[in-house]
């Protein structure tokens, strides 16, 4: 507790000095020549601006000459697009701005935010926008969940493992990127089910190809989380609590000084005790056989992570657009209270992670020449990860434990009693230009190099420590596209091309002949992709787009390196590859206060050389196997009236069949053409939800929302063997959410009130392994500007 | 203001119906019940003459395991398309008494199945900590040895599994071999983890065959001699440890059949000083090796040489008459195997392994020809039936059922099996 306070008042304060050079300034005021403050005057392309005050007034500084667009937005009102031609003196520029008759999103819309543009591009993209969902208290996690496409597979409550799938990828075929910098090597202590919703704007999911920018070897697709920018001054304050002793807590801030000096400070702290009820038979501890279904507690899954994210350096000024160092500091504790399997509780087991990470943001138009567009970002991650095992014990469902009677050395879940802790180093490089050619024509080049180094340290462990000695991994991934855009901008064209390297070092037992030496093994790969994405408006309201990549995943640290004991190294394992076709269409329209907005897209992939798992003697490997194809099918419709009313609903049937007609040694694959098991293929999303005004004050806002998730059954083995009666299952899942919030002030204050699995279904994502039921929780936040 | 009321009404409604949903009872959405009382296909004709365990594919996370009732395995093809009762994942099995039991690795369940009309039915199951070797001590009652996995740690679980009541009737942990030590290039006194691989019961003796592992790592440092533990039965106490140094440790992990018994109640013990099985070393010949009936010694008179004859024996079966029906590799192909994978002979699809008959009196090999090179199996079925035993055999490409006839050492091929082995075989009687 003493630890959410620190984090809640965990505040900052700066001084700046005032100057008045003003380059562009003015009011904005609504239809009756009223001032409004708080309206965003945003530079459409750089993203920065400022907003304005308690007269409506607005200062904008540091512009190049030339010609400037800015986005003019602000809750209640239309947003509009101001062009300034800046010609080096001051000018003003005053605003009338219409209310909004429509609705908050409509603003979004219309306005062309960052989000919408997004979605105009070729690429195959969900763009979440979070502004809307941030009343009501949700993770990340739930916010993608709800995006067509996307299943959020969770193995429990708060900070349970996950499997985040994209159109049937999943694992690290699918890479996630926070403001365009890789996750892969923040850990586990900065992930999407621990980053709070309030430090983000948005969300955008590339289904298949992925934009050079972000450059990585994806397999599946990318999601990229944007952190609020734009924004000059703010602090959001959040506090939640819920049922089995949740606690959230957030703090974001930004402060930025007129001479373009700015501070990010934000903190966040996650707890749960995740002690929701399962249904469970308990074996009797002799004879082995089980007692009747009961409802037990989970009594040893407690979760704890906390972040402090802070970044300081200049913005707008001649050497660079933006300037940031930054520091990440993190860390988690997670309690395991499962293990191979629900008959084997555990009770003491648990991991840690500690990361800390020095980074560096450089961005510059017009760098060297006019036109380009010069971004780097690095991090340098300082990483430690621990897994403790140290009880000989066999706990129940009651918690209660005997102590092993055999395998007394063993630990709950490993072969030996552990502290075994991978101490990682990895630095991440990104650079990226772009080049405007003219209006209509842009070049971009971007690589990225990391370098990763793990070495394995166990200070209990009388057996040989897997990782004793370093290993390394070094991959590089360079990608050069040129997007054109023709016919007014009605056709938007991009083509690409990447150049993947690999080189790993590892150390691995020299095959029995003596128990301490270890042999040295170098692999060296390299793979080209490439691909093309497209889109025509073929009515200002009405785009359809196209896709093709070919594309390569390297394979990650473990599944070349091993675990040094029963997983084996794979040396010569290959890069998984895929071909990914997208088509769809995407169209709004709007009559008076009803817009409407629908989303459609058929996918076809081809991956190939699979990375699976294969058992032989007492040890297991990675080895390239399997091959599939996949037919999806996606869509979604969105129905708004005005402020009053919105509805949306969405679906995805995915087909992804084993496209492998041969075994590995020549045979027939009796398995051709059947479904991938444990893998959902039928699932939807819908939400509905109502917005009052002047609810109570006259500035009060009430919210109530409705989302419905459902999935349906599907096999944990493949669907064709066995009879249908027999086989085992991941059950349909149907479940509800029901939340309602209320803000006052443009959202300065606001609370909200959620029930999560309203019906207390039994829900599964994974075999057996139940999640969460009913749960209550209270989010209060805080948002000043 | 009429609509500020009907707005307030909403809220208190909603906020109502929140807290209210808070102390309201629970409601059962469950998952589907699984129940396992599936039944194969039946027609009019069909007598289920036999249960297989089929296996599709190679062992990884997406394999499972399917129970079918058959009544034919010499002709056509055996698939578990739609039929067949799933064995969640990765499965030993058993036939004791007159139950089929199914060992599965995912949940540590064992389940109970009768033949009933023709088809499987579950009886039971129950929850085991570890079940490595598994073997018949009676009608009643079999034995379920759990191994000490990793180094440090001696004891094994010797269970003894109720076979009507489908449960653990008793569990003694103890050692099966107390003392061994050895010393490793570091100078370091190391004690020797055995791992059990067969079991029976003479009388009122317990007789486990084990090897000895460095523990934490799978080496093995002593290979120069076949080991038996004695243990009174039921009490299951340790008695002695019988040793003879003609011939290597009997049997190998995974539990394939390395015990044989005769007509006689004599049994024969396969030591297969095999690299490919997992040795790290094979520094006696591969042999057999005969503990009399009644007695707790081997007999120093009897000692098959069966690397004299050019192959290792590494399992087999007793299929009357002094002949045992075996799998066996030359010691080229298993020097060879164990340089690419030192558990060669566990991959379905490697193919490295002949059949041969082998006559324990006369001491000779019969290779049987029309067996192809195929590859190995964890827990290795043999199904002896009238004189004849039958194998799964997988020579890379494809899976069939062979019938080996001992007296002639030749083989018919059977069924096709729509899979790449089949990990059990019994008969119904």
């Amino acid at each position: 507790m003493k630890s959410i306070l620190n984090t809640l008042f965990f505040t900052f304060l700066f001084f700046t000095t005032q100057t008045t050079f003003g380059q562009v300034s003015g009011q904005v005021t609504d239809a009756g020549g009223d001032a409004i403050p708080g309206i965003n005057i945003v530079h459409q392309s750089k993203g920065t601006g400022a907003s304005t005050n308690e007269s409506g007034k607005y200062i904008l500084r540091d512009l190049n000459k030339g010609e400037h667009s800015f986005v003019v937005s602000g809750v209640g009102y239309e947003t509009q697009v101001i062009k300034v031609n800046y010609k080096g003196r001051p000018v003003n520029y005053d605003i009338q701005l219409k209310e909004n008759t429509t609705t908050l999103e409509a603003v979004v819309v219309e306005g062309k935010s960052e989000f919408t543009e997004k979605k105009e591009l070729p690429y195959a993209v969900s763009v979440v926008d979070v502004k809307p969902l941030k009343m009501q208290n949700l993770d990340v996690n739930q916010v993608l969940g709800r995006i067509s496409g996307v299943r959020i597979r969770e193995d429990g409550g708060l900070g349970s493992n996950f499997n985040f799938t994209l159109n049937g990828f999943s694992g690290n075929q699918v890479k996630f990127f926070l403001d365009g910098i890789p996750m892969d090597n923040f850990g586990s202590s900065l992930t999407m089910n621990n980053i709070p919703v309030n430090l983000i704007s948005g969300i955008e999911v590339y289904k298949g190809v992925v934009p050079v920018h972000l450059g990585s070897d994806a397999l599946g697709g990318a999601i990229n989380i944007v952190t609020n920018n734009g924004v000059k001054d703010y602090l959001n304050v959040s506090y939640s609590f819920g049922s089995f002793n949740t606690h959230r807590a957030s703090v974001v801030s930004r402060i930025t000084n007129e001479s373009g000096f700015l501070v990010n400070a934000n903190g966040f702290f996650n707890y749960s005790d995740n002690n929701y009820k399962v249904e469970v038979s308990v074996p009797d501890p002799v004879s082995g056989k089980y007692g009747d279904p009961e409802e037990l507690e989970r009594f040893h899954d407690a979760y704890r992570s906390q972040t402090i994210q802070l970044e300081a350096g200049f913005e707008n000024k001649k050497f660079a657009d933006q300037l940031l160092f930054g520091l990440i500091a993190s860390g988690n504790h997670k309690e395991i209270q499962v293990g191979s399997n629900m008959n084997k509780p555990i009770g003491e087991a648990y991991t840690t992670d500690k990361a800390i990470i020095p980074t560096l943001k450089y961005k510059k138009q017009n760098f060297l020449t006019n036109g380009l567009t010069f971004t780097m970002n690095s991090a340098f991650n300082i990483r430690q990860s621990m897994r403790v095992d140290t009880a000989s014990k066999i706990y129940d469902w009651y918690g209660n434990f005997t102590y092993r009677g055999v395998d007394v050395t063993s630990g709950e879940i490993s072969w030996d009693k552990t502290k075994f802790r991978f101490n990682d180093r990895s630095v991440m490089v990104t650079g990226n230009f772009i080049y405007e050619l003219g209006k209509h024509q842009t070049l971009s080049l971007n690589n990225t190099y990391s370098w990763y180094r793990r070495v394995g340290e166990d200070p209990i462990s009388y057996n040989a420590v897997p990782f004793s000695e370093p290993n390394f991994l070094t991959k590089n991934v360079t990608g050069l596209s040129y997007s054109v855009n023709l016919f007014n901008e009605k056709l938007r064209t991009v083509v690409f091309g990447k150049w993947l390297m690999l080189d790993a070092l590892m150390r691995e037992d020299a095959n029995s002949d003596s128990e301490f030496e270890l042999a040295t093994i170098t692999n060296h790969e390299s793979y080209g992709g490439y691909g093309i994405a497209s889109t025509y408006f073929f009515l200002e309201n009405i785009q359809i787009k196209f896709s093709y990549e070919n594309t390569y995943r390297l394979p990650e640290v473990y599944e070349m390196f091993g675990d040094g004991l029963l997983l084996q190294s794979s040396s010569n394992i290959k890069a998984e590859k895929s071909q990914n076709f997208n088509v769809g269409i995407l169209g709004r329209h709007r009559i008076n206060r009803h817009e409407f907005l629908f989303e459609a897209s058929y996918l076809y992939r081809l991956p190939e050389n699979l990375i699976r798992n294969v058992a032989t003697g007492v040890t297991s490997v990675y080895e390239n196997l399997q091959s599939a194809k996949a037919n999806i099918i996606e869509g979604g419709v969105k129905y708004r009236y005005s402020e009053l009313l919105h509805f949306e609903v969405n679906g995805t049937y995915q087909n992804i069949v084993n496209n492998q007609e041969f075994t590995s040694t020549g045979g027939i694959n009796y398995l051709y053409g059947d479904r991938l098991p444990n893998t959902p293929f039928l699932f939807a999303n819908a939400q509905a939800g109502v917005l009052f005004d002047k609810v109570g004050l006259e500035s009060g806002k009430l919210g109530i929302d409705w989302s419905t998730q459902f999935v349906e059954a599907f096999y944990l083995k493949w669907p064709s063997q066995g009879s249908a009666e027999s086989k085992y299952d991941i059950p349909r899942q149907l479940s509800h959410n029901l939340s309602t919030s209320y803000s006052l002030e443009d959202g300065k204050y606001n609370v909200s009130l959620a029930c999560t699995n309203i019906f207390d279904s039994k829900l599964y994502d994974n075999f057996m392994l139940q999640k969460p039921g009913r749960a209550f929780n209270v989010k209060l936040s805080y948002f000043l500007q | 203001m009429k609509t500020t009321i009907l707005k307030n009404g909403i809220i208190y409604m909603i906020v109502l119906f929140i807290i209210g949903l808070a102390s309201c009872s629970e409601d059962e959405v469950g998952p589907s019940d699984e129940t396992d009382t599936t039944d194969v296909d039946t027609t009019d004709q069909f007598v289920a003459k036999y249960v297989m365990s089929l296996r599709t594919q190679n062992a990884d996370d997406e394999s499972a395991d399917y129970f079918l009732a058959l009544d034919d395995i010499m002709s056509g093809e055996i698939s578990a398309q739609g039929q067949g009762i799933e064995l969640v994942g990765w499965n030993y099995n058993g036939f004791f008494g007159d139950r089929y039991f199914a060992f599965g690795y995912d949940l540590n369940e064992c389940v109970g199945y009768d033949v009933i009309d023709g088809a499987l039915v579950e009886q039971g199951k129950f929850v085991f900590e570890r079940f490595d070797v598994m073997n018949a001590i009676d009608d009643d009652y079999f034995m379920a040895i759990g191994a000490p996995w990793g180094g440090g740690s001696y004891n094994c679980q010797l269970q003894v599994v109720d076979i009507n009541d489908i449960s653990i009737s008793k569990n003694v942990q103890h050692p099966i071999y107390e003392s061994y030590y050895y010393v490793d290039s570091l100078d370091m006194d190391i004690q020797l983890n055995a791992w059990p691989t067969g079991s029976y019961v003479d009388g009122d003796k317990l007789y486990v065959a084990f090897y000895p592992l460095e523990g934490a790592s799978w080496i093995t440092p002593n290979t120069d001699t076949a080991f038996v533990s004695v243990f009174s039965y039921p009490e299951i106490e340790y008695i002695k440890t019988i040793k003879d140094s003609r011939t290597s440790p009997i049997g190998y992990y995974g539990g394939s059949p390395s015990i044989i018994e005769d007509e006689s109640g004599n049994h024969y013990t396969l030591s297969g000083s095999a690299l490919s099985t997992g040795f790290s070393q094979a520094t006696k010949p591969s042999g057999i090796l005969r503990i009399n009936a009644g007695e707790e010694e081997f007999d120093p008179e009897y000692f098959f040489n069966v690397e004299a004859e050019g192959y290792k024996v590494i399992s087999g079966a007793y299929a009357g008459n002094g002949l045992v029906v075996a799998r066996v590799i030359t010691p080229q192909m298993d020097e060879a195997a164990a340089d690419v994978n030192s558990w060669a002979a566990f991959s379905e699809v490697a193919p490295i392994l002949n059949v041969a008959v082998l006559d324990l009196n006369n001491q000779t090999i019969s290779v049987v020809n029309e067996i192809p090179l195929h590859g190995g199996q964890y827990q290795t079925p043999y199904l002896v039936e009238n004189g004849k035993v039958y194998v799964s055999v997988n020579d890379s490409q494809e899976a069939f059922v062979y019938e080996v006839d001992a007296a002639t050492a030749t083989a018919t091929k059977g069924a096709k099996l729509i899979g790449n082995q089949f990990q059990a075989l019994f008969a119904v009687n």
